[in-house]
């Protein structure tokens, strides 16, 4: 115990001399949750749309009304022609143009999709607006299925967003820094140095682990209570639940980070290994996509993300209100990759 | 007394043998000085004797315990300075003693009384609480050196401790290790230059794995009938056999 107390001393006081350190602990929490959860968001707003109104009737002014009435639509004006309507579709000026032609008493609507999920959208509100001001104008699938959201009733994407971005900076911070720093001993020589002393591989990782492992947790906290300052965000879910599973999550990352730096001999080698499984862990994680709309092969394969399923859990815990009974399974399922990860390690460092 | 006894030690890698069947001791108290040109093994034998690498057959006592056996207690009773000054660069010169002291397992007191005597031994004061980084490599040299020494270890391995350094700084740390010896403490040192090969008590001469040679310097000037340790070394390391 006395030589990991010494151990540890070092380690703190390398980390915090370190001066890239403390902006990585307050800055990087603060940015990432400003501009990731502003910039990756899913709801569609400002679809700038072109109404081409041969018809020019009372019915047909009051649907070009409901368009410019509502907020979800920037009506552009200039489009009173064949062409016009192509050119603007074609430079993007417009997502969609809606024609309503005379006398027919039906609305043509043409839509930009080069980006298919805003043209998805475009077309699901372009449909609710004219159902709503002409009835029986589209057809049979223009009812409307009242439902009611639950946990995020507004559809609010932050509130989706912030939980997976608190799991991506403890991720980041857990896996890289725990691989750099240990290939920094072997790259500047001091673990060799390190090997003639009696100190013993467990005193070495644990040495390396636990500041990192108080740090990401230090960081999981500061992330929340940037949630609740800037956002307004608060867990719906205990605390103790969402701080128990991130001392066992970042358990499991510590021990990815700890094998990476295991397998390279370079700071430059250890990034690009972390890198590497990281994005593969991020993108197949459902921050951005939902794991249920993958192809079957990915779906077994997002099943061995850590990522995906703490992101999966921290979301539960804060929207849904998730209590330990709520999230033991997914606990169970933590435990093992920590367990998995640091025994791959532990056997894969050459010392 | 013997502080190291190598019993047939030997290294393999796949069908390259680096250490082959390495039999000789160094005595408790004596500088002794391990020679070789790059790749004749004297790397690979000191991993083996700090307990850096296991021998592929053989065996070796250091500080009278097997390396084989003992790796753990061994490791208390040696110290290592390498020619890389593995000192934390971003730590200062106290913190790399407290550090280094207090994984060899000193306590507090005993601790502080070193590093007092350190300061005073090395000339070090008010330079404790400086960053390693900012010292000259001369000091870093000494410091590195006063590092190893800290828990009092039996046997000090210094594996080329003077690359880099001018002659000035080398003649004066040679008198430091002379003095050290003097107090009992053996010293196993790699080095290039063949100045320094005469500080020592005795030389071993590594050519492609075996020992072809272990004498004192001026006995093996005599028996090669050459001048200088230089000329010893050439026809050493060239084939010929003491």
């Amino acid at each position: 115990m006395r030589i990991l107390r010494f151990i540890l001393v070092k380690e703190f006081t390398q980390i915090f001399r370190d001066k890239a350190m403390l902006p990585i602990l307050f800055v990087l929490p603060v940015v990432q949750l400003l501009v990731l959860s502003h910039a990756a968001v899913f709801e569609v707003n400002g679809l700038r749309i072109a109404v081409w109104d041969q018809d020019r009737t009372e019915e047909s002014r009051r649907l070009e009304q409901a368009f410019r009435a509502n907020t979800y639509f920037e009506v552009v004006e200039g489009v009173q022609n064949e062409a016009a309507a192509n050119r603007y579709l074609r430079e993007g000026r417009v997502n969609a143009v809606v024609m309503i032609p005379r006398g027919s008493g039906v609305v043509h609507v043409r839509i930009d999709a080069v980006d298919g999920y805003t043209a998805g959208i475009a077309d699901a509100y372009i449909r609710q607006v004219v159902a709503s001001v002409w009835p029986p104008a589209i057809g049979p699938d223009t009812r409307i299925v009242s439902g009611r959201f639950r946990f995020n009733p507004e559809l609010d994407d932050k509130r989706n967003m912030v939980p997976a971005i608190l799991v991506l900076l403890i991720t980041m911070l857990g896996a890289f820094l725990s691989a750099m720093n240990i290939v920094r001993e072997r790259e500047i020589g001091t673990m060799d140095q390190l090997d003639v002393t009696p100190i013993t591989r467990a005193h070495f990782i644990l040495g390396k682990l636990i500041p990192f492992w108080l740090i990401g947790l230090g960081m999981f906290g500061i992330g929340l209570t940037v949630a609740w300052a800037v956002f307004g965000i608060v867990s719906a879910g205990p605390l103790p639940v969402l701080f128990g599973t991130a001392a066992l999550y970042l358990l499991s990352v510590l021990g990815l980070g700890l094998w990476v730096s295991s397998v390279s001999d370079t700071q430059h080698q250890a990034m690009l290994v972390a890198w590497f499984l990281l994005v593969v862990f991020i993108l197949m994680s459902g921050l951005f996509t939902p794991v249920s709309s993958m192809p079957e092969w990915a779906r077994h394969i997002a099943q061995l993300n850590p990522v995906k399923w703490y992101i999966d859990l921290v979301r539960r815990v804060m929207l849904a209100g998730a209590g330990w009974a709520d999230v033991l399974p997914s606990v169970g399922v933590l435990a093992v990759f920590a367990v998995a990860w640091n025994s791959l390690a532990w056997w894969s460092m050459r010392r | 007394m013997n502080a190291i006894e190598t019993h047939h030690l030997t290294k393999r890698f796949g069908g390259f043998t680096a250490v082959d069947d390495l039999t000789f001791s160094v005595r408790a108290g004596e500088i002794f000085g391990f020679l070789g040109a790059n790749g004749a093994g004297k790397t690979t034998a000191m991993k083996m004797l700090t307990g850096l690498a296991a021998p592929t057959s053989g065996d070796a006592t250091v500080a009278g315990r097997s390396i084989r056996d003992h790796a753990v207690s061994v490791k208390k009773r040696i110290g290592y300075m390498s020619q890389r000054f593995s000192l934390y660069e971003d730590l200062s010169v106290r913190e790399n003693l407290r550090f280094f002291g207090g994984v060899y397992g000193l306590d507090d007191a005993t601790l502080a009384d070193r590093i007092a005597r350190f300061e005073t031994t090395y000339h070090m004061s008010g330079r404790m609480h400086t960053r390693v980084k900012e010292l000259p490599l001369g000091i870093k040299q000494n410091v590195a050196f006063g590092t190893a020494l800290l828990h009092q270890p039996d046997i000090v391995f210094l594996d080329e401790p003077t690359g880099g350094v001018d002659p000035i700084t080398r003649r004066r740390f040679w008198g430091m290790l002379v003095e050290e010896a003097a107090r009992g403490t053996t010293l196993f040192v790699t080095t290039h230059y063949m100045d320094e090969a005469e500080y020592c008590d005795r030389i071993g001469m590594m050519v492609d794995g075996k020992l072809v040679a272990l004498d004192t310097p001026a006995r093996l000037k005599q028996t090669m009938g050459v001048a200088t340790m230089d000329d010893v070394f050439v026809k050493l390391a060239r084939g010929g056999a003491a």
